[in-house]
């Protein structure tokens, strides 16, 4: 393309700047490849493919892949997806390299985060073994204890039509998680990490 | 001066707006504003992975202290089929915005306008099946976030299992004690992703319509390629999604 206009625009330079930028002051267009691309695209299902055949994959031979291998594989493939998406259909591979730098920055504050919640959550009974409750809103036994009442008290409902709520604590709190209200009945007593979540 | 234009079987065609294109007088030249403009749309894209890199890490944290919980929690609530499907529809989606730039890019009109419409189709697509096949059969039958789930069908089989088994009831229940927490970070994660494609479509909408005026074209393209990466990262999301809430 061309020109005439373009010369037209360029802002008559002050100060110095003129050395470096006559190139009639238009971004150069470096069209996308197709076939690349594609390619890429093609890659990335087979990689989706490939992600759910090896989610159920549970042998190989006679060693049994854990729960976790099955994170960690499905968490490398992922990130595999990720590089390609950012580098092809992104152009990161052919970019100024200050947005890669973003991203890097980005993933690095990313992988603090998350490092660090994990690395606490994994080491919380060395650090205090007295305190090896689990992290749970409402406690261990609490919530089990919730999850039942609260699952009779659904039937209860749904068999009896309309409510009369005759049970010991099953109509007070329809919402269940209630029990850091101030309102709430004392029902059981808290557990030290109570409300630890 | 007159382009050619393709789209109209080489006929002189009358003269696109972008073809006047001019970058905007604070910047030295096009190339300065298209780079800065790429810049800006990175810096919010780090943004996002920050927004979103909080729910991972909660998803992270809570898996790691219940990966049993997690493991039934995925297999019973969410069906990798419609996961996989959403997944390929919008790496599909993605590879047809690259398609829509390259065409800006070439000065295709047309072509613009008809990858567009396909990423407008596989956006739609993946919203019907996420609102129509997922939220709601959970909302009938209250597999909702926090205080708002109920305990359904699956506590009822833990719980006549244990029955039958002589096991105690709290230790069974144990296995789907968690399940709420699992479904409240599921509709989090999910739907503000899918708020973020609904975000998308009404983005590429626009973008349809400044290309069917004739504002895209290869002196300028930098909206349709800002909206592309914003709509490539709402991608990458969903690909940490599918395999950590469908798979796992």
């Amino acid at each position: 393309m061309s020109n005439g206009h373009d010369e037209l625009r360029q802002p008559e330079h002050v100060n110095g700047h003129d050395d470096h930028d006559h190139d009639h002051g238009d971004h150069e267009v470096h069209v996308i490849a197709f076939w690349p691309m594609f390619w890429c695209f093609l890659a990335l299902v087979v990689l989706t493919f490939l992600t759910v055949w090896t989610s159920n994959i549970h042998y190989i031979g006679e060693y049994h892949i854990s729960k976790n291998a099955h994170f960690l594989l499905a968490i490398a493939i992922a990130t595999v997806k990720t590089v390609l998406v950012a580098g092809y259909f992104m152009h990161l591979f052919y970019d100024k390299l200050i947005n890669t730098a973003i991203v890097v920055a980005c993933l690095f504050a990313v992988l603090l985060f998350i490092g660090f919640s994990a690395i606490d959550v994994s080491s919380r009974q060395q650090v205090s073994p007295f305190d090896t409750v689990e992290i749970v809103p409402g406690g261990t036994e609490q919530i089990v204890q919730k999850a039942i009442d609260k699952y009779k008290e659904k039937k209860h409902e749904a068999g009896h039509g309309t409510g009369e709520h005759e049970d010991d604590h099953a109509g007070d709190d329809a919402a269940g998680e209630g029990e850091s209200a101030p309102g709430a009945e004392t029902d059981e007593p808290t557990a030290p990490n109570a409300d630890g979540g | 001066m007159t382009a050619i234009n393709p789209d109209t079987g080489g006929q002189p065609a009358k003269r696109e707006p972008w073809e006047d294109y001019t970058h905007q007088h604070h910047w030295r030249n096009g190339a300065d504003e298209f780079d800065a403009a790429k810049l800006g749309m990175w810096l919010f894209l780090a943004t996002e992975v920050l927004l979103f890199s909080g729910f991972f890490c909660a998803y992270f944290v809570f898996r790691m202290q219940f990966p049993e919980n997690w493991h039934e929690a995925s297999r019973y609530y969410l069906s990798w089929e419609i996961g996989f499907a959403n997944t390929c529809v919008l790496l599909l989606s993605s590879f047809t915005v690259v398609l829509a730039i390259r065409a800006a890019q070439l000065g295709k009109k047309s072509h613009i306008l008809f990858w567009l419409l396909i990423t407008q189709l596989c956006a739609g697509f993946f919203l019907v099946v996420k609102l129509g096949w997922e939220y709601w059969p959970k909302i009938v039958k209250d597999e909702l976030p926090g205080a708002n789930f109920a305990y359904g069908e699956r506590a009822a089989h833990v719980l006549e299992h244990a029955a039958a088994n002589g096991i105690d009831q709290a230790v069974a229940m144990n296995e789907v004690a968690r399940d709420h927490i699992f479904l409240s970070l599921y509709w989090v994660t999910t739907a503000t992703h899918g708020v973020h494609v609904l975000v998308g479509m009404i983005v590429f909408a626009w973008c349809m319509y400044r290309a069917w005026r004739g504002h895209y074209g290869p002196k300028n393209y930098i909206m349709l390629e800002n909206c592309g990466l914003y709509w490539h990262i709402v991608d990458i999301i969903w690909i940490f999604v599918f395999p950590l809430y469908y798979l796992v």
